[in-house]
Order: C-alpha cells, then sequence, then structure tokens
C-alpha cells in the first residue's frame, strides 16, 4: 500500500464525509415547514397553551437558533460549531444538549444492533455452510428448511416485528410489549437488570437476526456451492485431509470472504440500520430519536445524529479497504 | 467462451425460449407464480369486488373475517378485502417505477464508470458513496416533503432516484472484467464507437445480471415504501399496502387482537416479496451457471 493510495482513498473519503454533511445541512432546511412553529405546533396538538404564534417570542427562538440568519451565513456557523465540538442544544429538548440526547439513546442501539448483527451473521453463515457441507442425512434435514428460511427472510424485519408482538405480547403474554427496560426505572447492573434488559431486547432482536439469517445463510450457500467445484477442494480431499479441515480451512476460508464485506456494511449501518424496529417496539435508542428529530425537525438533533452517522458508515468503508487485502491475498491495492 | 452464432437465434420462439429458462429453474418458476397470483388477486378484485367498500362506514365496523366480508373490517369501516384490491396494485407501482429508475440509472452509470474509467469513474464513486451513507430513509422523508402533491408514482420515481448505487456497482465490475475480452478488443479494432460497444457487444452479456438486479430494486423500493408508509411518512391519502399497516397500528389492532385487520395488508406484502426474491434469485441461477452446480 503505497503512500498516494493511502492519501488518495483518504482524501475521497474526507470529501464524501464533507459532502454527505452538506446535504444533511441544506435539505431539511430547504424543506417547506419551519422547526420552531412544528415544535409549537405538536405541543398545540397534545392541548397545552402556546399562546399567540405570532407573538415575537417565535422570532426570539429562531434567533437564538440562528435560524434569522441567510442559509449561507448558518452553513459557516455550523462548520465552526462542528470544530469547536459545539452542537448545541435540541429545540424539542430545549434547552438539553443535543450531545446528551444522543449519549443517553446510543447505548440502547449499539446493544441491540450489535449483538443481533453478530447472531444473526454467525447462524445464518453456519447455516449456510452445513447446507452444504454437512454430512450426509443432516445435509437434507438442512435444506428442507430453505423454503421456510426464504419465507422468513421475505419478510421486511419491521412487519416480522409487529408479528411477534402481536404472538408474544397479545396472544401469549411471554414479554414486555415494548421499551428498553421497566417504565420509569433506570437500567442497574445486576443479575435481575440484565434479565430484565434482555426480556425487552429479546423480540427486536429476533425479528432482526431471523430475517437477517436467512440472508446470510442464502448466499453463504450459494458461496459455498460455487466454492465446492473449485480445484483446491478436490485436491484438499484427494490428499486425504480430514473433512472438517477441508470444510474450515479451505471451503469456509474461502467462501467467507463476500460474507465479511457485508458485515463490515452491516455494521456500518449500525447506528441507523434500526429505526423501524426501534419505531415498532418503542425502543429508545437512536432511529427512535431519528424519527422524532425528522418528524419535528428539531434541525441541531437531526445534523448531530446524522455526523455521527456518516463518520461511522465512513469508518467502515474505509475499515473493509484496509483490511480486505489481508482477508483476500488475490486483492492488492493498485500502485498507480 | 463460445461466440453466438446467427443460426441458432431466429430458429427458437420467444415461448420456447421461456420455457427452456423456466424448466429446471424451481425458484424462477415458484417466484413468477407467486407474482402471477398477486396480479390476478388485484385483476379479479377489480371485476368482483365492490370497491366502494373501501370508502369510510361503508361497512360494519371491526368485524373478523366472514361470508359477507371475507377479510373482515376495520375500526372506520371499510372492507379489508377492498383496500387490499385497491393498494395492492398502487403498492406495485411503486415498486416497478423505483426499480425502473435505479436500473437505468445504476446501468447506465455502472457501463460508463467500468468503460469510460478515469475521471468518469471516480466522480460516480463518489457520488455513490455519498448517497451510501446517508440515511436514505431521512433523504426520502424530505425530498417527498418538497413535492406534497401526494402522488404515488412520485414516491416510486424519487425512491429510485436514491436506489441505483448497487446496480451501479455490479454492473461496473462486470464491465470491467468484460472489457477486456477479445470480442471487445475485436470490435474496437474494427472501427465500433463507445456506445455501440456498450449497447451491442456489452449490454446483451448482461442481461441475466440486469434482469436479477431489476427485481431486487423493486423489491427494494416497495421495502422503502412500506417504511415509510408504517412510520406515517409521505402521502397519507395514497391506499397502498404500508398505509393499510399504518391506520391499523394507530388504532392500536396489533394490540387489541384485530389480527385480520393488520394480518391481511402483511401476508399480502410477504407473498409480493417471496414472489420477487424467488425471482431474482432464479435469475441470478441464469446469471451464474455455477450456482447450478448442486441442486
Amino acid at each position: 500500500m503505497s503512500i498516494t493510495y493511502l492519501l488518495k482513498r483518504v482524501g475521497l473519503f474526507v470529501l464524501v464525509v464533507w459532502l454527505g454533511v452538506t446535504i444533511n445541512f441544506f435539505l431539511p432546511r430547504l424543506a417547506p415547514g419551519d422547526p420552531i412553529q412544528e415544535y409549537l405546533g405538536q405541543l398545540a396538538q397534545a392541548g397545552m397553551f402556546v399562546g399567540d404564534p405570532s407573538a415575537g417570542f417565535v422570532e426570539e427562538y429562531r434567533a437564538k437558533f440562528g435560524l434569522d440568519k441567510p442559509l449561507w451565513e448558518q452553513y459557516v456557523n455550523y462548520w465552526i460549531d462542528v470544530s469547536q465540538f459545539n452542537f448545541g442544544l435540541s429545540v424539542v429538548d430545549y434547552p438539553v444538549e443535543v450531545t446528551r440526547v444522543i449519549r443517553a439513546a446510543l447505548p440502547w442501539t449499539l446493544g441491540l444492533l450489535s449483538i443481533a448483527t453478530m447472531i444473526g451473521f454467525f447462524i445464518g453463515t453456519l447455516l449456510g455452510a452445513l447446507m452444504v457441507a454437512a454430512p450426509g442425512r443432516w445435509k437434507h434435514l438442512l435444506n428442507w428448511s430453505m423454503p421456510i428460511v426464504m419465507i422468513v427472510h421475505s419478510i421486511p424485519y419491521f412487519l416480522l416485528g409487529i408479528m411477534l408482538i402481536a404472538l408474544f405480547t397479545v396472544t401469549w403474554a411471554l414479554f414486555p410489549v415494548g421499551g428498553g427496560y421497566t417504565l420509569g426505572e433506570s437500567p442497574e447492573f445486576s443479575l435481575n437488570g440484565l434479565f430484565t434488559l434482555a426480556k425487552h431486547a429479546f423480540l427486536p432482536a429476533l425479528s432482526l437476526v431471523a430475517v437477517a439469517a436467512g440472508g446470510w445463510a442464502i448466499v453463504m450457500r450459494s458461496m459455498m456451492v460455487i466454492v465446492q467445484g473449485e480445484d483446491y477442494v478436490q485436491m484438499s480431499r484427494a490428499m486425504g485431509l480430514k473433512s472438517w479441515r477441508v470444510f474450515y480451512s479451505y471451503q469456509v476460508r474461502n467462501a467467507l470472504l463476500p460474507q465479511i464485506t457485508f458485515l463490515a456494511l452491516s455494521l456500518g449501518f449500525i447506528v441507523s440500520g434500526s429505526a423501524l424496529v426501534e419505531v415498532v417496539f418503542s425502543y429508545p435508542g437512536i432511529g427512535y430519536v431519528l424519527l422524532d428529530a425528522i418528524t419535528v425537525k428539531d434541525l441541531p438533533l437531526l445534523q448531530l445524529i446524522l455526523l455521527v452517522v456518516i463518520i461511522v458508515v465512513t469508518l467502515f468503508l474505509v475499515l473493509l479497504d484496509v483490511i480486505y487485502p489481508i482477508l483476500d491475498p488475490r486483492i492488492r491495492h493498485e500502485t498507480e | 467462451m463460445v461466440e453466438r452464432t446467427s443460426i441458432e437465434v431466429p430458429s427458437v420462439s420467444l415461448a420456447t425460449r421461456f420455457f427452456r429458462l423456466v424448466s429446471g429453474n424451481v425458484l424462477l418458476l415458484m417466484g413468477l407464480i407467486l407474482l402471477a397470483a398477486v396480479i390476478a388477486f388485484t385483476v379479479l378484485g377489480y371485476l368482483f369486488v365492490d370497491l366502494e367498500l373501501a370508502r369510510l362506514n361503508s361497512a360494519p365496523l371491526r368485524q373478523p373475517p366472514s361470508m359477507e366480508h371475507w377479510f373482515g373490517t376495520d375500526a372506520v369501516g371499510r372492507s379489508i378485502l377492498a383496500l387490499l384490491v385497491i393498494g395492492t396494485p398502487k403498492t406495485l407501482l411503486i415498486g416497478l417505477l423505483a426499480g425502473i429508475c435505479g436500473i437505468t440509472i445504476g446501468t447506465f452509470l455502472g457501463f460508463f464508470a467500468g468503460y469510460v474509467r478515469g475521471w468518469a469513474d471516480t466522480f460516480i464513486r463518489i457520488i455513490s458513496d455519498v448517497l451510501f451513507v446517508i440515511p436514505i430513509l431521512f433523504l426520502l422523508v424530505f425530498i417527498i416533503e418538497y413535492f406534497p402533491v401526494g402522488a404515488v408514482w412520485i414516491m416510486g420515481v424519487v425512491i429510485g432516484l436514491l436506489s441505483w448505487m448497487g446496480t451501479a456497482r455490479t454492473v461496473r465490475a462486470q464491465v470491467l472484467t468484460l472489457r477486456e475480452r477479445a470480442f471487445i478488443n475485436m470490435a474496437r479494432a474494427s472501427g465500433a464507437g463507445t456506445w455501440r460497444i456498450i449497447f451491442v457487444e456489452l449490454m446483451p452479456n448482461l442481461t441475466s445480471y440486469l434482469a436479477a438486479s431489476f427485481v431486487q430494486a423493486v423489491s427494494g423500493g416497495i421495502l422503502f415504501s412500506i417504511g415509510l408508509e408504517v412510520l406515517g411518512l409521505g402521502p397519507s391519502n395514497s391506499q397502498t399496502l404500508g398505509w393499510s399497516i399504518w391506520w391499523a397500528n394507530d388504532y392500536g389492532a396489533v394490540l387489541r387482537g384485530y389480527w385480520w385487520w393488520w394480518g391481511s395488508p402483511v401476508v399480502m406484502i410477504v407473498i409480493i416479496f417471496l414472489g420477487l426474491f424467488l425471482t431474482s434469485l432464479g435469475l441470478d441461477r441464469v446469471a451464474n451457471p455455477r450456482l447450478r452446480a448442486s441442486s
């Protein structure tokens, strides 16, 4: 990997982050509707007294959030603020800093998503690999499960979530309907606390895992079929290597490459990817906060969430670029 | 690599070619049957179901499925069957438009990037990376707010404009491997221009890839639109399947046990997705003969 190549890649990624943040800055500002008015509208809908919106205080609030200035000036100010790690106050939760709103929501999302993504990846990949390489009878049994895997994979995960709620909270009241923890309590670090956490996370995680595992299994199965026919697999068998050795070091090792690519990409979407599941299960994560911020146009909050999302996804793209040649020595970075 | 000769093409009728494509490809066959069933449901529904029952207060409230209302009724007095008949083609239309836009843009940019390379490749890669890192749900919400026309087709087109990146990437990779093949050099040597090479020499080699990507783009488009609608975003007066689910959810149908209300549109959506998914897997097998080896 040469220095110029590295510089070129880093430059490209900086460009992508800048363009992404810029689009995120202008799009909500150009769309119709004003954050302060939207918020007042929401309060009025909830039956609160908001006073006369034509009164000066709307203007005052607009000034407080810098919304009264021309767009380009807001844009310059935004970058100055970002460079000083000053992300401002939330419009809806005024006067709470948006960093605090995000710090409260992030652990929920990261916990749920990272665990669900890894479990889904592991189960699905193993299932797909065994569908091709398991010994005789097991292979048939697994392949009979294929139609079920395909049907489950075809269900959008948030609709599967609705089905799970209907089954496991309404028909059989086994799990809580929603939320991340017992209402009104904050999580404690004890066996009991962990159990409560797991009970709340189980159904959202199940809806993510079931759908994703099917996808991993189907792709892994195809890759295993392709690898199966390669000469080196035949050769390793002919050499008399133990069958688990052929399975692990020759088949799975090579079939895994595209899986790793997709895993890195789906880990990149760990922050933003679960919005719908979080809404369906009222899980207090980033996705939930993001959709709230979108509907009421809480600009400072929206901007910080999107900044985090963009940086995380881009980081995983870079990571993928760096680790891929290590995983697959056939791919070497061109040194143009 | 066997070059195509001019003898085999005209002797095979379209029906025979379709039969050959489908026979032995169970996935493709089942996918197409499911999709045909969905379309048949819509057509028969428009012919035989009283669509007036999709209006508010045109039926008794919250009736479970019965002889009179096969799929039951909702809490505002609409027949779920009539809602499904109206909603299914709308949802399919969003998917089709998203698929057509996505595949057209993706193919064009993919070919351009892969064939021209250099600055074009870099430029297209940057745009696709930018669209990749911004959550697309967020983009959709604000773009759809610009066009509050409420039309279903705008939703489809906007989703399509934002979902060409996967296709572009696949096409680009294919073109990169194809462009060094002998028959392309041959065409170039005999003086064919860039566009001629792209459309006459390269495109036919990618037909099955493009077909599979198209089906995936359609199902991706439907997934985005339903996601938006379930959240209550997007054109709210369109009676698509996603909006049926939103209504059901908004009225607490899940928690109150009105399973037919939310269940019917969910089942319809799952049948559509399963049909599309099996079709795309089937087309994948046509595109990639190595996958046919062991099944």
